[in-house]
Order: C-alpha cells, then sequence, then structure tokens
C-alpha cells in the first residue's frame, strides 16, 4: 500500500494502522515536501518510517507547483493567490501517489479524518485521493486518542508529530486555526450535529459555543455533501459515518 | 450439550473459501465434543451481499454451497447450523430469504428465514429480502431450540425506547417453549456497540428465562467491520463467555452448565485502532 506522509498526526496513524493490518515489507511511504513544508515535516517522517520499519522515498514537488503556476499565469494574471495556488499542491500529490499506485500495484490510503471530511477542509482530486479512507469516521481529537493508546508502551508514532499544532503546510506558516476553531471545540460540534442529527441551538445549550460559531460550522459541513460523496469508502467506527449509511442530498437548501 | 458458536471471517461472494472455513471450523467443533456448530448470518456467502443477491446466479451458487456443505459434513457428530441467502420468489417480489440452515449428519432439519429486516443508517436488507412468515422451534436431541437472526432478537418492546417493527418473533418462538435461543448475526462494530448488544441480549434472556447465545461474524467488509465478540449469556441474563473481539475464534460453551464470568472492560480507544487494522487488511486482501 501507498501512502502519502506529511510529517503529521493523520498520516502518521493511517501509516501505523497498515503496518500493523499487511506488514511493513507491504507499505511504502513517500514524502512530497513543498516550499511551505516545515522542516519537521520531513525529520518526522524519517522518524515515524523508522519506528515502523516501512519503506520510505521523498519526492519535492516544488518544480512541478512552479511549473503549474506559471502555465496558469496568463489566466490568473492581476489574480492574487488564493486556495486555488494551495489546492495545486494536494493535487500534485495526488497524480503523485496514484503514478506510485499504478507502477507499484499497490492501493493508495488516504489519510482524512473525520473533522475535516465534515467541514470540506480538504481537496478534491488531492489529498481525497486513495481507495480506502482509513480513518475518515475519527474525528482529529480521536486520532490523537487513538496515537496516545498505541504509544501507551513505546513510542510508535514520535512525540513530535503529536505536538506540532495541525498545519495543512499549504502557505507560509498556515495553521489549522486559521480557517476552523481549533478541534477541541470543532470535534464536538461535529459530533452532535452528524451523529446525533443535534440542531444548533441545542449544541449551543450543552456546550456553551456561541451561536454565530456553530452556525458556520454547520454551514460548512452542508456545503461539503459534493466532496464527501466522491470520497473513498470510510472504515465505519461509530455509529454515524460518512458513506453508505448517511444519505443527504447534494444540491439542497438546508435551513434547519 | 456442548455448542461450538464458530466465529469466522467470510469473504463476500468467496463461496469455496467460506465452505472450507465452515467445515474446518465444524470439524474442530466436533473435536472439542461440540453437538452443535453456530456459525453467523449469511457465513456461506458473507455479509453483506448487497446488489449481488439480485443476481440469479448467485443466489443458484448459494443454493449449491449449501448441498456441498450438507456433503462435507455428513459424517460429523455435530450439528452445523450456518446463515446463507436463498431464493424467494414470494408476492413481494424480493429475490431472497436471509436464512439459517441447520443441517445434521446430511439432514436439513430447518430452514428459518429472517423475520426482521433492518432497513436504516447501513442496512438495506428490504431492498433485497422477503421475510419470514413463521417462526419454528426445533428439537434437537430433546433440546428445543428458537433460532433468530441477528435484527430478530433487537426488537425487545421493553428493552428499546423506540421499537422499529409491529412484530417480535420471539414472542411466536417462545409459545413453542424452548430451552435455548441461538441467534446468527452479522453486527457490525462501531463505538459501544459491544456493551449495547451484551445488555440488549442479557435483557432478552431475562425476559424469556433462557439462555442466549449469539455467533457474531468478524471481519471487514468494504466500510464495515464486524467484531466478532460472540456471546453466551444463561438464563439469568449472566456473562458465560465472550468470545475474542476483532479475530476468529471457535468458543465452546454449555449453556445450561456454565458459570458467570466477569464482564470484560471494553476499552473503546483500542476497539477502534483494532477495527481499522481489520478494516483495512481484509479490504486489501
Amino acid at each position: 500500500m501507498v501512502i502519502a506522509l506529511s510529517g503529521g498526526v493523520d498520516s502518521a496513524l493511517v501509516a501505523a494502522i497498515a503496518t500493523e493490518a499487511l506488514g511493513a515489507e507491504n507499505v511504502t511511504a513517500i514524502g512530497m515536501p513543498s516550499p511551505y513544508s516545515s522542516s519537521g515535516s520531513i525529520d518526522d517522517s524519517r522518524q515515524l518510517v523508522s519506528s515502523l520499519g516501512i519503506r520510505f522515498e521523498t519526492i519535492s514537488i516544488n518544480e512541478l507547483f512552479a511549473d503549474f503556476n506559471h502555465a496558469l499565469a496568463p489566466l490568473f494574471r492581476g489574480v492574487p493567490p488564493d486556495t486555488t495556488e494551495e489546492n495545486i499542491q494536494p493535487r500534485i500529490r495526488g497524480t503523485i501517489l496514484m503514478a506510485l499506485s499504478n507502477k507499484l500495484g499497490a492501493l493508495v490510503l488516504t489519510t482524512g479524518n473525520k473533522s475535516e471530511m465534515a467541514v470540506g477542509y480538504c481537496t478534491l482530486y488531492g489529498d481525497m485521493v486513495g481507495a480506502l479512507a482509513v480513518i475518515g469516521d475519527l474525528v482529529k481529537t480521536r486520532v490523537y486518542a487513538v496515537c496516545n493508546w498505541l504509544n501507551r508502551e513505546k513510542e510508535v508514532i514520535p512525540a513530535a508529530i503529536l505536538l506540532k499544532p495541525p498545519s495543512a503546510e499549504l502557505r507560509p506558516g498556515q495553521m489549522d486555526t486559521d480557517s476552523l476553531p481549533p478541534y477541541e471545540v470543532l470535534d464536538p460540534i461535529v459530533e452532535s450535529y452528524v451523529e446525533r442529527y443535534e440542531t444548533p441551538e441545542c449544541i449551543v445549550e450543552k456546550h456553551g459555543f456561541t451561536l454565530e460559531l456553530v452556525q458556520q460550522v454547520v454551514h460548512l459541513i452542508e456545503r461539503s455533501e459534493y466532496k464527501r460523496q466522491q470520497a473513498a469508502p470510510v472504515l465505519k467506527v461509530t455509529s454515524k459515518s460518512f458513506g453508505m449509511g448517511r444519505r443527504f442530498p447534494i444540491a439542497v437548501k438546508v435551513q434547519v | 450439550m456442548k455448542i461450538a458458536l464458530a466465529q469466522i471471517d467470510p469473504t463476500v461472494g468467496d463461496f469455496t473459501g467460506n465452505l472450507q472455513k465452515i467445515v474446518a471450523f465444524s470439524r474442530r467443533a466436533a473435536d472439542s465434543g461440540a453437538r452443535l456448530t453456530v456459525f453467523s448470518e449469511l457465513a456461506i456467502c458473507g455479509y453483506p451481499p448487497a446488489d449481488l443477491l439480485e443476481k440469479p446466479s448467485f443466489l443458484a451458487r448459494c443454493q449449491t454451497a449449501v448441498d456441498e456443505l450438507r456433503a462435507a459434513t455428513f459424517d460429523l457428530p455435530t450439528a452445523v447450523l450456518a446463515g446463507v441467502a436463498l431464493p424467494a420468489g414470494g408476492a413481494d417480489g424480493k429475490p431472497a430469504f436471509n436464512a439459517a440452515v441447520l443441517l445434521d449428519r446430511g439432514n436439513l432439519l430447518l430452514e428459518q428465514h429472517k423475520c426482521l429486516l433492518p432497513f436504516y443508517d447501513v442496512f438495506d436488507e428490504q431492498r433485497y429480502f422477503s421475510p419470514s412468515g413463521t417462526q419454528k422451534v426445533i428439537d434437537l436431541d430433546g433440546t428445543r431450540l428458537a433460532i433468530t437472526i441477528c435484527e430478530d432478537a433487537w426488537n425487545d418492546k421493553n428493552f428499546w425506547p423506540r421499537r422499529l417493527y409491529a412484530v417480535d418473533p420471539m414472542e411466536e418462538l417462545m409459545r413453542q417453549s424452548p430451552a435455548l435461543h441461538i441467534n446468527l448475526s452479522s453486527s457490525p462494530f462501531w463505538h459501544g456497540k459491544r456493551t449495547v448488544r451484551r445488555e440488549m441480549l442479557a435483557a432478552i434472556a431475562r425476559r424469556d428465562k433462557i439462555p442466549v447465545l449469539m455467533a457474531n461474524q468478524v471481519g471487514g467488509n468494504d466500510s464495515l467491520v464486524f467484531d466478532g465478540s460472540s456471546l453466551a449469556l444463561d438464563a439469568r441474563g449472566e456473562l458465560i463467555a465472550q468470545a475474542a473481539s476483532f479475530e476468529e475464534d471457535l468458543m465452546i460453551v454449555d449453556p445450561f452448565n456454565s458459570s458467570p464470568v466477569p464482564l470484560p472492560e471494553d476499552d473503546e480507544t483500542e476497539a477502534a485502532y483494532r477495527a481499522l487494522v481489520l478494516g483495512t487488511r481484509d479490504y486489501v486482501r
């Protein structure tokens, strides 16, 4: 199997699960740093693959990214960089992953978690490529809980991976909290709204978040349905996971 | 009476592989002195087969698989109870029954169909299956067995605040005075499910005052992961044995002569990890 390692906690856990599931000899990890990757993204990945005993390759996407920007420049003249340029990076990585998948005859395991899939903090045809969404039913705080459980006796997932603040590293200094509430806030909202069908008012009452914040998250969840319906199958570990057991319309105006 | 709960990891559509497992587990159970070996819901064809059930060729293969199993186990001292889809062709237009067949020394003693067909969340059984019309208790060496399939045991009006079905097939079975309730399940894992299953079946054992045995599927099928955790509860609803979670197991119990065991502590974080490992392994295999 092929897994993209970002140096973050999600891909680290998927690599650990894949290694236990199929043996280290059947797992290939690949790091694909960009100009915005922190030095830790590769160093921490190296430490992880040595702990797991899996093959690790790296391919820089710097030149490919520059080529895309150059090719698109005439179309984008006068338009400032935005999410478009951010999304090109995971899409380059997705193409490399699928090339490896073809050449090695190995499935790609996609590494998105339930919090990201809920609010659409993921890139279609980018980091969403793959044959199976291994941790797509674990919200981010549960991803950490499972990693800490894995580390209960010896350090399988390097501490540096668990300690760094979550970042997509798609622009300089980017943090998940630039776009999203902290996961300690986001996850209870996702669980309440997706798994228990609670109303924003009920979530506010239960958790003490502002109505405005809860409504923003609910809006993100509703407008991401088109992404989720194109996602890899998710391994179900909660009473309501994304996928076959949760069927919502895409072209809809939700007013509840 | 010793009964084996055979918790196997079948693959949907792999009749040859599934039958090999069923025969191998039956032989092991017979060697341990079991008079009956119970497999999970749709163990012969794997659960869930989804739209494969709309193919007549798939249902025909299910039927020949039952014949093959009968031939492969006729010389064993254990009877074999296993789930399989069988063609229906009734007035409701549904292609199949979700059935359990009881084979003993080459004879088909009982073909029981599932009555309650779940249709929520990941379940879509009313799309394919015709419900059972009657429930029949069967006698095996003087022990009267009530055989239900998964959801048939999930409609106790005292346990659930809101029932999903108007009928409870256990009521019809209890009027025939069974001594033992055997449930074939393919009940997928999710957070907290093992506790719910244990408490619900314990409530049924207490209500009916007979032991309950439940053989559950283990393994991953696409998005679903089945945890196994097959159960044996005595007539007071006390746990007498629980099979392994997230791996195959063969658990031999005497439901009438066993002492209660302490309830296992379900670590849901560990369970999530093991579920994802199993789901990944079986998806790729």
